[in-house]
């Protein structure tokens, strides 16, 4: 049996721990907010950029015939893996990881990856699948730059015609509870499809955050009404400057970026809320540990007590 | 006057204006667009530059990098990649930005196998701090 002192200080050791796991939580929770405040930032942009896009092709269908929406016949497919750079977040990087594999295994077309965090990339290095592109250290709060650059890159190894097709895979935030590992096709874009550009924007910032923002104005209000009405009467005679061909190719660019923006801040937000989630239970462990601690550490006082007195017991009636 | 149009300018990290404004200028891709009530129906790529608009009687600036604007309805969207409002534009970092976007440009061009991306890049970022002091309310001091 240990004695009182050892016991003591496992407790101690065990405090600390929780100190710092209950403080790692609330950082967390806090960069969860910030991420969901960005998201709920970008909107108005998010709806704006589609709307127009969604008018340039009702007007000028014809010069739909952009590079980045014409199907080519796949040969080649890239992967844009979204990870985090440092582990202590539950499973959240197993479950990317693992989902990641399973599609590679299935995909019968040459694949080759781009890695966005450290921990997606240490994982696939070691799988020795074709790394074409890694991005890390985005930080805490990954900025639209960040996302610029991996989009550039994206585009380019697109146009080139290295790729033929590609693809993201980033953690969905459901709930702080819940985070699912989903693949999107970014490239070619498919301008109706609607998951594409609804998809990171309305369902998960909305239930936690009510702020006084950009659309619950009366103004925005007023141009959601206008809005509505210029739905009505699509066909505008629009003039297009320097022309609708030349529009197009310099907003598809921009588009990706945002779902490049959307995607990272989704994962932050995924992971943040893993993090929590697992520095959560690590607290409640960490309590549960010293509960136990602390009464193995009362009976070995107890029983140090009592064997002292029946001790002491034992000497005086030796004595008499 | 006649009257007042619906502007907004909306950049990826959030609303950066919305306000009904008289009159506005922009620098569109194929020179300057001025924006009067009950314009026509227009897209038109933005470049890096000043957007001057008319509040009340009164002209205020703002600088942004790149983007679009569309026109219908009396209302004016402008989707910028980054746009930064006259009065939250700090002279002195622009300045600096400029000074390290003119060395960078300088090497660049220097270089022989000049990359062209670089290139590309550091023209950019000298445009972009070029456009922040054309917009701020010091820059006029200094030039």
């Amino acid at each position: 049996m240990e004695g009182v002192r050892d016991i003591k200080r496992r407790i101690r050791s065990v405090t600390s721990m929780q100190q710092i796991t209950r403080a790692m939580k609330m950082v967390a929770a806090s960069r969860l907010r910030q991420a969901q405040e960005k998201a709920v930032e970008s909107r108005p942009y998010t709806q704006q950029i589609k709307a127009v896009m969604e008018r340039l092709l009702q007007a000028q269908p014809e010069d739909a015939e952009n590079a980045l929406i014409v199907k080519r016949p796949v040969e080649k497919i890239l992967y844009v893996l979204i990870t985090a750079d440092r582990g202590l977040c539950g499973g959240y990087n197993a479950n990317l990881q693992r989902t990641m594999q399973t599609i590679l295994k299935k995909e019968t077309h040459t694949c080759s990856l781009i890695t966005v965090g450290r921990r997606g990339r240490d994982f696939f290095r070691r799988q020795g699948a074709d790394i074409v592109a890694e991005f890390m250290n985005l930080g805490d709060s990954p900025s639209y730059d960040h996302a610029a650059v991996v989009a550039e890159q994206i585009v380019h190894l697109y146009t080139s015609g290295v790729v033929d097709k590609v693809c993201l895979v980033y953690s969905r935030f459901v709930s702080v509870l819940s985070q699912v590992p989903t693949m999107l096709c970014l490239l070619p874009i498919e301008p109706d499809d609607d998951s594409l550009t609804g998809y990171a924007d309305d369902h998960w910032t909305q239930a936690s955050i009510h702020r006084e923002g950009f659309r619950e104005t009366p103004r925005g209000q007023a141009a959601d009404a206008q809005e509505g009405q210029k739905v009505s009467h699509p066909i505008d005679n629009y003039i297009f400057e320097p022309s609708a061909h030349a529009i197009l190719e310099t907003l598809l660019p921009l588009y990706l970026n945002k779902l490049v923006y959307s995607a990272l801040l989704e994962s932050k937000a995924s992971e943040q809320g893993a993090k929590m989630t697992a520095m959560d239970a690590a607290t409640e462990n960490a309590k549960g540990m010293i509960d136990k601690y602390t009464l193995a550490m009362n009976r070995a006082r107890q029983a140090a007590i009592t064997k002292e007195i029946s001790e002491i017991v034992g000497g005086a009636a030796a004595l008499e | 006057m006649a009257g007042t149009f619906f502007f907004q300018v909306v950049s990826p990290v959030g609303a950066v204006l919305t306000e009904d404004v008289q009159f506005v200028v922009l620098p569109g891709t194929e020179g300057e667009l001025g924006i009067l009530p009950n314009h026509t129906p227009l897209m038109s790529s933005v470049a890096c530059g000043v957007v001057r608009y008319t509040l009340h009687d009164e002209v205020k600036k703002m600088a942004v990098s790149g983007g679009f604007v569309e026109v219908s309805h009396n209302q004016v969207t402008l989707l910028a990649e980054t746009a930064e409002l006259a009065e939250h534009i700090d002279c002195f970092r622009a300045e600096d930005a400029k000074a390290r976007a003119e060395e960078r440009l300088k090497v660049a061009m220097s270089m022989k196998d000049a990359n062209d991306i670089d290139l590309i890049r550091a023209e950019a970022a000298l445009k972009r701090a070029i456009s922040r002091i054309g917009a701020s309310d010091q820059g006029n001091k200094f030039s």
